[in-house]
């Protein structure tokens, strides 16, 4: 009775761990690919806002001839120098807006994903935007 | 007769399919870990030359301003539970001169040596890279 029942059992289970294990490894392989993508996107994304904002702060800073009376007025096109002094040396390529004391700046870097997968970008563009004021804005309280 | 012979050639593939099942399955499981490793220690290694470049530039001279740089770059990443083979190192460029750009670069070699089962090397380096502006109204000396 034994040995029929091995006869009949045996054929239908032959192979199913080895197709299970090969299914959950292919799918294991994907989700390590999607994670090591999505790390790489999102460092991307935290330098290119870490220069921006890094740029944002060059652009609002001032020089002396920037001061005027004890009042402080963003020369425009130093503003934009100096934002640009430092995405240069970042290595970004971006655009710098100033709005009376606010420096805006927008960068972008195409980065390419380490692990390349058929049928999906093999780059991530990341794309940040920074601002910063120079002096103190509105009422100080206290 | 036949069936019989069958039965007894499957006795213990199931054992053998599990075994190269969970081989298969560790080794994915380290490759997970030693990306995530790599990917952290990327976005710490990130974080200190930030930390450091900001520090350096709040520095009055060169010399201060490397102090500055490698004392917060190893503080910075000690915090965060990263330990470099041999220390971080940092190389800053540019200088502390008002009004110029100072560039502070941060390089650590991270063991891998508990993830090379799933063929990573046993250790990689990882870099990271910041700028900032140091500011014009200022002295730049003593």
């Amino acid at each position: 009775m034994s040995t029929r029942d091995a006869t009949t059992e045996t054929p239908a289970d032959r192979g199913d761990v080895m197709l299970m294990t090969t299914v959950f490894v292919v799918f294991l392989m994907l989700g390590a690919w999607a994670l090591v993508s999505a790390g790489q996107q999102w460092g991307a994304r935290r330098d290119a806002q870490a220069s921006a904002a890094a740029a944002a702060r060059a652009g609002a800073q001032v020089q002396s001839s920037e001061v005027r009376g004890g009042s402080v007025a963003l020369d425009p096109a130093a503003a934009q120098t100096r934002a640009q002094a430092v995405l240069g040396a970042s290595g970004y390529a971006g655009a710098v807006s100033v709005n009376g004391l606010t420096v805006t700046v927008v960068v972008s870097r195409s980065i390419d994903y380490a692990f390349a997968a058929p049928g999906f970008d093999s780059s991530v563009t990341a794309a940040a935007t920074a601002t910063a004021s120079r002096g103190v804005q509105g009422d100080e309280g206290g | 007769m036949r069936a019989r012979v069958d039965a007894s050639r499957d006795v213990g593939s199931a054992g053998v399919e599990v075994a190269f099942a969970v081989i298969a399955l560790m080794a994915m499981l380290f490759f997970i870990v030693g990306a995530l490793r790599i990917t952290t220690a990327s976005g710490d290694v990130s974080a200190a030359a930030r930390a450091a470049a900001r520090a350096a530039a709040a520095e009055r001279s060169d010399g201060a301003a490397a102090a500055a740089a490698q004392s917060v770059a190893s503080t910075t990443l000690s915090s965060r539970g990263v330990a470099c083979q041999g220390g971080p190192a940092v190389a800053v460029s540019g200088g502390a001169a008002a009004g110029g750009v100072v560039s502070v670069s941060v390089t650590c070699t991270v063991s891998l040596a508990d993830v090379v089962l799933a063929g990573f090397p046993g250790a990689r380096t990882v870099s990271g890279h910041a700028v900032e502006y140091v500011d014009s109204l200022r002295g730049s000396g003593g």
